[in-house]
Order: structure tokens, then sequence, then C-alpha cells
């Protein structure tokens, strides 16, 4: 699971679950994997994402000093800003963990890379 | 037939014209092989009993004092068949006849022209095949003239004995040792019957048994007595109730036997007067074996020449060995579940033919689906540069990475098909399509192939449509697809498609009501929407569709449905009176305990909801037991139904809608 795909995925499935957003991540095996750096598609994604969700994400992952806390103005010429934003966006893995509610605590494991985000009867 | 010529030289070429349109039609709708050279069969086209023309005019006009030769006719088609002893005499027949006229009788208003073509081969139905389905065993002269007429003797129709008889409506019925009861299709081992297997039966299944043909010594008879004419329908013997070896003798006339496999094989099976028909491993689980109504059988001779022989009563003695599982405990071919009606059984359903079925299949399903189709690459390749694309009910991932210039996500519900998902370097989380954990108003694009279908209330099917539309941003557009009732749509013209649509609803015993006024209360709303796609390209594609599961399950029915509509031509007219009937796509069954059926290969789907066998290849042997075959619930649709789901779903619009090898698709924009 790459953090790009962890911006995205929520807990607000789970009844009574308002936001469910951002998942916590506790990781125990990462991998990170080499992707051609498209600077035109990163500057798109940025927009699209939760940046601060990312940044707590790479916080939980041991990756947080990798990318600002804040989005840097005219991101879209800076290729140092959208370098990191890439790095951290489609090449770090989350491989075994969890992923935890942040408001109900409930833990969805990850495994092979591969988030089970099935829930149980009594949840829906 | 021409006075000058000129005007026959034109006439011939119009006949030619003719022909080569003809060889091209038997070839790809009756599977009639035309010879360039001449053969003793001769086709008569125009010469068959759908013209009004009759086997006695053409047995004059062929044959006559002088010639010998057998015409054959076949039930509600337009052409005959003749054979001859000498190529001489089909040669000289072809060339005196092709182009001749029959002047209008009575019941023909026209005259009809007739065209003759040299036959290489007839349909696999109508002509028995050498090649049997794996695992079945005929072993013809099985017993003496003597001791079959001893047989018939003591099993006495006429006389009616303490034994279980009965007059169904296809034949007559006689069961020893347990009564195997078509209600429930099956045994109830704790009921034996008084009488048991006649003694007279000893001598031949100890021979079978000694010579290993069958493991089991059968404690089960079932006698059916056909009259010419009568048939059974195509079926599979209950798997939980009888052992494998199902030993089938017959006496009497000979019948043609048709053996189907759920991947569109079809083996017709000649079981002459007196020989023995076992039913093992595969052939006895896998393919479905049944009994063509018909009043003769054409034969192949020795000589490669074709026959018509006319049936006679034929008797069988089927001998089962029942395992004694009770029924009720397993879900076979004819024991099923009903069609759910509440939340909480729609998931132990969906649980049990869905999620299970696709776990175990996941690997055998994946390797089965290789080829994107052409619509969806399409869709997917109009969408902008950097769209993020969710697709839900994704599989084996094969419509991820074709746009390599979005990001996508997908998901399954699938554990096995989401690790093959993973192990392509997509992105995967295992998900279900009722409860999508991805962030609202998110994605820009989203697809949904070949999922909805599988859920198993309405209210789940319009539920999962509204997880889709969560997850899209405003003017975000997600394309859909399910499996649709109608499987004709494409080749054929509209007024064909009400005309099979009708069908369904009249061949349907219970569930008619449901299925007539699903369709035809959705006319108005799709004629609108509806938008034929363009399918030819997609005909090329060797793949078939995604749900089509692992077979024909549902391509070339055209002719069978044809046939079949021709004999329900009355329950038709009274479903043409009904189109205006009802405005809602709702299908709530109105039958609570309406059972589910399972789907039989190569037939048009007799009810909405139901379940579709998946033969899995290359595991276990399924010579021991039926564990390979795995039944997937289904709802189809029906023609606009897809889209008044969506609209009741919520916030969106219908961009565009179509048809597409079988399935229904739209194309929605979150509003």
């Amino acid at each position: 699971m790459k953090l790009l795909t962890h911006n995205m995925l929520t807990s607000n499935i789970i009844k009574g679950v308002t936001k469910g957003f951002p998942l916590g991540i506790q990781v125990s095996k990462l991998e990170e994997k080499s992707v051609d750096f498209n600077p035109d598609f990163v500057a798109r994604m940025i927009p699209k994402i939760d940046w601060s969700a990312l940044k707590q994400a790479a916080s939980d992952v041991g990756k947080g000093d990798e990318i600002p806390a804040d989005i840097v103005p005219q991101y879209e010429q800076n290729e140092d800003f959208l370098k990191k934003a890439h790095h951290v966006l489609m090449e770090i893995e989350v491989i075994e963990g969890e992923l935890v509610c942040p408001e109900s605590g409930r833990k969805f494991p990850v495994s092979n890379g591969i988030p089970n985000m099935l829930l149980n009867e009594d949840e829906v | 037939m021409a006075d000058s010529g000129k005007e026959s030289k034109k006439g011939q070429r119009k006949v030619e014209k003719k022909l080569s349109k003809l060889r091209q039609n038997l070839k790809e709708k009756e599977e009639i092989l035309h010879s360039d050279f001449p053969t003793l069969v001769l086709c008569v086209c125009n010469g068959g009993l759908d013209n009004s023309v009759t086997y006695s005019e053409i047995l004059e006009l062929f044959g006559g004092s002088e010639i010998k030769c057998d015409v054959i006719m076949i039930p509600q088609k337009s052409y005959c068949f003749v054979s001859y002893d000498s190529i001489n005499m089909s040669e000289e027949a072809c060339k005196r006849l092709n182009g001749s006229k029959l002047a209008p009788t009575e019941s023909r208003k026209n005259e009809v022209i007739l065209y003759t073509l040299f036959v290489k081969e007839v349909p696999k139905g109508i002509s028995p095949s050498n090649v049997l389905p794996p695992g079945l065993i005929l072993l013809t002269d099985i017993i003496s003239d003597k001791y079959a007429a001893e047989i018939m003797e003591s099993v006495n129709f006429d006389a009616e004995e303490n034994s279980v008889s009965q007059q169904l409506k296809h034949r007559r019925v006689k069961h020893y040792g347990y009564e195997f009861k078509y209600s429930i299709n099956n045994v109830d081992p704790d009921e034996p019957l008084n009488d048991r297997i006649p003694v007279i039966f000893k001598h031949l299944l100890e021979k079978l048994l000694e010579k290993k043909t069958i493991k089991f010594y059968p404690d089960q008879l079932t006698v059916n007595q056909y009259q010419p004419g009568q048939g059974i329908p195509p079926h599979v013997d209950t798997p939980s109730a009888f052992e494998d070896g199902l030993v089938s003798l017959s006496l009497g006339s000979q019948v043609v036997m048709e053996f189907r496999h759920p991947d569109g094989r079809h083996l017709s099976v000649l079981l002459p007067p007196r020989s023995a028909l076992i039913m093992t491993g595969e052939s006895r689980y896998t393919w479905s074996h049944g009994i063509t109504p018909r009043k003769s059988d054409i034969v192949t001779l020795p000589n490669g020449r074709l026959t018509l022989i006319p049936r006679g009563v034929r008797t069988s003695f089927t001998f089962r060995k029942i395992t004694g599982i009770k029924p009720t405990v397993q879900v076979s071919e004819q024991h099923t579940p009903n069609i759910p009606c509440d939340e909480s059984t729609a998931v132990e359903l969906e649980k049990l033919h869905v999620n299970k079925v696709y776990e175990e299949i996941a690997d055998h399903f994946s390797g089965t689906r290789h080829t994107p189709w052409p619509n969806i690459v399409g869709f997917l390749n109009e969408q902008p540069d950097s769209s993020m694309l969710a697709d839900i009910g994704c599989g084996n991932g094969k419509y991820l990475g074709i746009n390599k210039t979005l990001y996508e996500v997908g998901s399954d519900r699938s554990f096995n098909l989401a690790q093959i998902v993973q192990s392509r370097n997509y992105q995967v989380y295992v998900g279900d399509v009722l409860a999508i954990p991805l962030r609202e108003n998110m994605f820009d694009v989203c697809l949904c192939i070949a999922v909805i279908h599988h859920l198993s209330t309405e209210d789940r099917r319009q539920r999962a449509v509204a997880e889709l539309l969560k997850i899209l941003r405003v003017g975000g557009k997600a394309l859909i697809y399910v499996w649709a009732m109608e499987q004709e749509l494409n080749k054929v013209k509209s007024k064909y498609l009400k005309k099979n649509k009708n069908n369904e609803s009249a061949d349907t015993n219970t569930d008619d009501k449901n299925n007539a006024t699903g369709y035809h209360g959705n006319t108005d709303v799709n004629s609108k929407a509806f938008e034929l796609d363009n399918v030819t390209d997609c005909k090329e594609n060797a793949e078939k569709t995604d749900e089509e599961s692992n077979s024909d399950n549902v391509c070339n029915i055209g002719d069978k449905i044809d046939e079949v509509l021709n004999t329900d031509k009355e329950n038709i007219d009274i479903c043409d009176n009904e189109i205006e009937a009802g405005n809602s796509s709702e299908n709530t069954n109105p039958n609570m305990s309406q059972k589910l059926h399972v789907h039989v290969n190569r037939t048009q789907f007799q009810q909405q909801d139901l379940l579709v066998p998946w033969q899995l290849k290359n595991g276990k042997s399924s010579k021991t037991r039926n564990e390979n075959t795995f039944h997937r619930f289904y709802h189809v649709f029906t023609k606009g139904e897809l889209e008044t789901l969506c609209i009741k779903a919520g916030n969106c619009r219908i961009l565009k809608s179509y048809y597409d090898q079988g399935n229904w698709a739209v194309v929605l924009e979150k509003l």
C-alpha cells in the first residue's frame, strides 16, 4: 500500500464512525520501491490529497522528516518539493502492519501490502 | 422453366447467388456444412416443415417409384434432408430439383422455391457422434433379446402393482428401492419402498460389478417409459443423492441422448436397444443429459449415410446407489436455496454463493480473464491525465494499468483475487462494495464491472450504486456493467428481443409475472436512455464477457430460443398483452419462498435470480465427487433495470447506457 492509497482510505464505514480519517499506521514491514518521477502527475495529485494526513502517515512509518509540514507555495515549479512528495506518495509501501481507525481504534490488518477493509456484520 | 437461353442464364445466376447466401446461413446458424462435391445427403432449403412442406411432397419429388431415398423432416425448420444410396442418384436429384418450385397448397399460401445443397455435416444435435463425454461408458448388446423380453414382461406398466408408478408430463415412471421424489429431486433414505430392485436384474448388475464398470451394487431403480415424441429435459442427477456410476439400460426403441458441458460442448449419443449406458465422473457430475422430444432420430450408417429411424416406445431402467445423505442438507443442482427476501438471508446467500466461490475459483477465474473489453478500455482512455480511479470489484485487475496516466486503486471482496492484483503491482485492498472505505467526493472515475449482479436483493444493489456515487466527486463518472437477462440483443432486432423476452416469461412457470412486469414496465424509461453500442468489434474478441463465466454459457443461444419460441406461441401471445403493465423495475418477489434455479448452460435464463455453475478446471479429479462445480449467485438485469436502479440510488444522471455482449452498461455522472 502506497501512502497515496492510504490517503484515500477511511474507516467511516464502521457504524458510528463519522470521519474515520486519517487512519493511523502501525507498520512492521516497509518497502521502498523506485517509481519513475513524473512532476506533472505529482503536481496534479497535490490538490487532490490531504497533505496533513500524508504528513502524519509519513511520520507513522518513520519518514516524517522527508516532507515539509505544509505544501509550499508554487509547488508546481518546485522540483525539489515535488520529488520529495513523489517519494513519499509513490515509493514508500506498507507491506505488513495495521491501519487504525482514529475514532474507534478498530484495526485493519495490512498483509502482503493489501489492507483488509472488510468489516464484521455487527460493525456495519 | 425459362423460355430463352438468356433468361435461363439470368435465372441460374439468381439461384447461385441465393445458394451462396444459404450456404453461409446454414453454416453459421444451423451448423450444417455444405460440400462442394456430391455427397449422399442433400439439404433441401425451403423444403421444410416450417414452410408447410410435407414429408410426402418431398418424398415424391426427390424419390418417386424408381428412386429410393430417405426424407428427414425436422420440426420447426425450413429445410429438410434427403439421403440416397448412391452419389449418382443424389447428384441427379440435386441438378434436377435445384430451383424447382412447389405450388401453393391449402396450408401454404405462396409457392416455394427449393434450393438443394450437398451436405458434409449435419448439426450435432441431429446426428449422434462417435465421441463420448469423458467418463461415459456405452455397452451395446449388454443383454440378449430373450433376457430383454423377460425384463419387459416383469415390469408391466399396465398392471398396477404395489410399486410407485405415475404418469409424468413427458413419460411414465416407476420406482423401486426408494422413490425418487420429483418435487425435491431427491430420495429419502429413511423411506425405503417395499419393492426392492427385482431379482431379474441381478444377473446384469452383478456382471457390471464384476467387470468393475460400477463400484456399488445399486439399490434404487427408476423405470421410465417414453412414447415416440416424449423426452426428458437436460439435468444432472442430484449429486448428493446418488453415488458415482449411474446405469441406464435401454429397451425397446433406440434414442439419441444429448450431453452438454457447461463450457458449451454438446455431444449426442445414440443409445441402441439392449444397451447399457454408465455415467461416471465428469459425464455424471458435470455434463447434463436429456432427451429431445422427437418422433425420430437421424443416425449415421456405417457407410456414412444418414438415415432416419422412427422412435418407438423406449423403456429405460436407471439403476442408482443412494448415498444415504438426507435431502435438504446440501445445495445441489436441484436442491437450491430460496431467493432471499431480507438482508440477513441475502448476506448468508452471498457469503456462500459469491464470496466463498470467488475465493475458491480465484486462480482459475483469473486465468480466464485476459482480454479487456474494448468499450471499457475506451472509457478508461478518455479520462483526463492524473484522474483518480477506483475499480470496485476489480477481480484480477484486468482493467488496471490500461490508462497509465491515472492513479488507480482496485478492490475486491476476494483475498485470493486481491493477491493476484497485488502481484501485478497494482494498488488494491480487500473490501465490500456495500461499505467502500474510500473518502467521499474524492474520485474522478469509478469502475464497477460485473459486481452488482452478485447482490441478491434490490435494496443491496441500490445501496451499492449509492456507495459508488458516495466516493465520486461532483462531475465524476462511474461505469457500471451487469449481466443481462437478454442474451441475444446485439444480433437481432428489437422485434426479436421482444419475442425473446416474452419467451422467457412464457417459459417460466412460477416467476413469469415478475419477469414480465420487470421488463415491460421499463420500456418507456429505456427507449430514451437506451443506446445500442457498436459491438461488432468485440465479437472478434476471443474472450467472452466477464460473466459468461468460464464457458459459452450464454453465447449462441439464438437458435435455441427460436425453437422454444415456436413451441410456446400461445404463451407468447398472452404475454404480448401485458406490455403496458407495471411501471417499475422493482422485482420484489411476491412469492417469498421462490427457489433459486441452477442455470442450465446454453439455455435462456429462466429467472432473474439464479445460480450459475462454474466448472473448476485442473482441480482435483472430478471422478470421485462433484467438488469442482461451484454455484455463483446472479441477479441478471432486464433492459432498463440498471438505469432505474441508478436513478433511485441518488444524485446522478445517466450519460450513456448500452448493451455490450450480453451485459447492460451505464455511464453515470455524479450531480
